[in-house]
């Protein structure tokens, strides 16, 4: 128990530090950007080899780092308290294993298939249209439950491992989004990450039908009237 | 409760069963696993023939559809928004024209094939997603 909780201070450090450096070498205020140009290869920041306080991008960049992730936190919180019974459920349908979560994972990238070309067929009948934008953002919420479930599960599990499980599940909500936020700051391998978390929140979120944790089924139209 | 219990029993015949009534069952019981089993076997192979002929038929097609679509740039975004500034409801007006126009050229850029393609690609993954979601549960709850 004692490794493990060495473990997730030296993680929460890890995440921070990373964070940090993201904050230094990377130009985080997108919107300078054109939209055409996001995909590209991130610059080093101008000014990273000067002193670090006294450049404004620096500044900007861990205003913006800072915001970035209080949003995550809030976005999180705002789910557990909407929804805290789906979120357990996602949770538990979680903590199964690795080979459910790639599960998960297939699903999602189905569903995203699924989704899409419906969504584009859709736009060849008039009355049809609206399904595009419908499904976009259906995907998007269910995504971001599963993402919420996702983040809050990885933090609990690290906390339970250390015997700190007794706190609010704020808590594992703030350690596991610190994480996840610090993964996805990482160049290039942090935007695989944040597509593969989406389309696994995705399928955890459809798996447990919404998090209610009811199958998915037919079985009420078969039954008697 | 007990009333179609007691008709179920009236109907039961009196002689004794076959002494190979276990054995016949169990041997229909495994040549219906059997077949069910085939049969499922055949449906991937036919669901991954589909998505494989639905990627082959779309992947030349992608630049098209990605180029029929006009980007939307910053610019044109805070156009919108200044214009929303000045007259909400010419801006929505506006807004629903560009929406119309956008859709219109994505339509414009769904050619047959490609539809066909969407089609081929959404068949498997449709199957895998009911699959992937059912199997965990029993066969009379089961999505199909």
């Amino acid at each position: 128990m004692k490794r493990w909780r060495m473990m997730v201070v030296i993680i929460a450090l890890a995440a921070a530090l990373i964070m940090f450096v993201s904050a230094l070498l990377s130009d985080l205020t997108w919107w300078s950007r054109p939209l055409g140009s996001m995909s590209m290869v991130r610059t080093p920041h101008r000014a990273w080899r000067l002193a670090l306080v006294q450049d404004a991008g620096i500044q900007v960049n861990i205003a913006v780092l800072l915001a970035g992730l209080v949003t995550q936190f809030m976005a999180g919180v705002l789910v557990l308290y909407l929804v805290p019974r789906r979120v357990h459920h996602m949770a538990h349908a979680i903590a199964i294993g690795w080979r459910q979560l790639l599960r998960y994972l297939v699903v999602g990238i189905l569903l995203a298939i699924v989704l899409a070309v419906v969504g584009l067929l859709s736009i060849l009948a008039l009355h049809t249209m609206p399904l595009l934008i419908i499904l976009a953002m259906f995907f998007f919420l269910a995504s971001l439950g599963g993402v919420v479930a996702l983040t809050y599960q990885l933090g609990r599990g690290l906390l339970s491992q250390a015997g700190w499980s007794e706190g609010s599940p704020l808590t594992s909500l703030a350690l596991g989004t610190s994480i996840i936020y610090a993964i996805t700051r990482i160049p290039f391998f942090g935007w695989v990450v944040l597509v593969l978390l989406w389309l696994t929140g995705a399928g955890v979120a459809v798996a447990t039908r919404l998090g209610s944790g009811k199958p998915w089924s037919l079985l009420p139209l078969m039954e008697d009237w | 409760m007990a009333d179609w219990l007691d008709e179920l029993l009236e109907a039961m015949p009196t002689e004794p069963y076959p002494p190979d009534l276990a054995v016949q069952v169990q041997i229909r019981l495994a040549k219906t696993r059997r077949w069910s089993k085939w049969v499922q076997n055949g449906v991937r192979l036919v669901m991954v023939m589909t998505g494989a002929l639905g990627l082959w038929l779309l992947m030349p097609r992608v630049e098209m559809l990605v180029t029929a679509i006009s980007p939307i740039s910053l610019a044109r975004i805070e156009e919108w928004l200044s214009a929303m500034v000045r007259s909400p409801s010419q801006a929505l007006l506006g807004l629903s024209g560009i929406a119309i126009t956008w859709v219109s050229q994505l339509a414009a850029g769904l050619e047959a094939e490609l539809v066909l393609a969407l089609g081929l690609l959404a068949t498997p993954a449709l199957y895998g997603v009911i699959s992937l979601l059912s199997s965990g549960i029993s066969q009379e709850e089961a999505i199909i």
